[in-house]
């Protein structure tokens, strides 16, 4: 059996010498992985009950941190645990920033890989579905006045009461009062994907790869040198 | 890991009690396929994190080996 433990992301133990310390203190004890929640935004007020206290209270307080920004303040603390997202929003980030930000984190050469090395694998193999279903959902943005049925929790697939884990595909009410759907390839098939692409159990083997590599993989059609590729993979 | 200390239906929770309870809740858990678990010894202060986190060491090298 292997062991990880969870980091805080925010309140009074989110500070760069409380995070050092338990890492660190986590590495000493065997631990074997650190987890690192995602919450781009953090309700000031929560009604929703929480399904893992007993009062439904929704635990901690303060600002949140970014957890790729925090993931790479913990690859330069430990030697051996792995890094994990418990959870990516994966929706709401820019996929080649994201796959970027974490082959950066995973960068060749440090002697010891941190992220998990079929990571990289993986979104080798899926970045092209992958950057199809960001396109199309940037065709049905979770907005307003759209509202999604779906929490962000939802979409990252932590099991909430009285429904399955997905759940189905998420919709969002339009201002008629009908529902619709968000588009599978959009956001179950996105969510799928990253989440596999994530996991620190599949595929097997790895390569550097950067956002050019994605790009290319996308089959998307680079444009002439000089021209702004930022362009090309979103536009 | 929250709110290990109190009873749910009048149950223990999974992964509370002392270290025996947990290493058989661990036990159970890799009886039915699982191999690596996750706990959140996330508190308000740094110190009770830490105290969490130690608590748990004897379980991880107890049960190292399920």
């Amino acid at each position: 059996m292997r062991y990880g433990f969870y980091l805080p992301t925010r309140g009074q133990t989110a500070t760069p010498g409380a995070l050092e310390t338990l890492v660190k203190r986590g590495e000493s004890l065997g631990f074997a992985s650190v987890m690192i929640a995602d919450h781009l935004v953090f309700p000031v007020s929560i009604k929703s009950r929480y399904p893992y206290t007993v009062s439904g209270d929704f635990p901690g307080q303060g600002d949140v941190l970014d957890q790729l920004s925090l993931m790479a303040f913990v690859a330069a603390k430990t030697t051996r645990l792995r890094l994990v997202t418990s959870v990516m929003i994966v929706p709401y980030r820019n996929p080649v920033l994201t796959a970027k930000a974490l082959a950066t984190i995973d960068a060749p050469g440090r002697g010891d890989r941190r992220v998990p090395p079929r990571l990289q694998d993986a979104l080798d193999r899926e970045s092209r579905v992958l950057l199809r279903a960001f396109l199309s959902l940037r065709r049905a943005p979770l907005s307003a006045p759209a509202r999604s049925e779906a929490a962000p929790a939802d979409l990252g697939g932590r099991p909430q009461q009285g429904r399955p884990a997905t759940g189905g595909a998420p919709r969002r009410r339009l201002a008629s009062g009908r529902r619709q759907r968000l588009g599978p390839a959009a956001a179950v098939g996105a969510v799928r994907i990253a989440r596999r692409a994530l996991s620190p159990h599949r595929g097997r083997g790895a390569r550097p790869q950067g956002a050019d590599d994605l790009v290319q993989g996308a089959g998307v059609r680079p444009r002439p040198a000089g021209a702004r590729r930022t362009a090309t993979v979103l536009g | 890991m929250y709110d290990l200390g109190q009873r749910v239906r009048g149950e223990r929770r999974p992964f509370s009690g002392d270290a025996a309870q947990v290493a058989d809740d661990i036990a159970a858990f890799a009886r039915l396929g699982v191999s690596e678990i996750v706990f959140d010894f996330r508190s308000e202060s740094l110190a009770e994190s830490l105290e969490r986190m130690e608590s748990f060491g004897p379980v991880v090298r107890q049960t190292a080996g399920v």
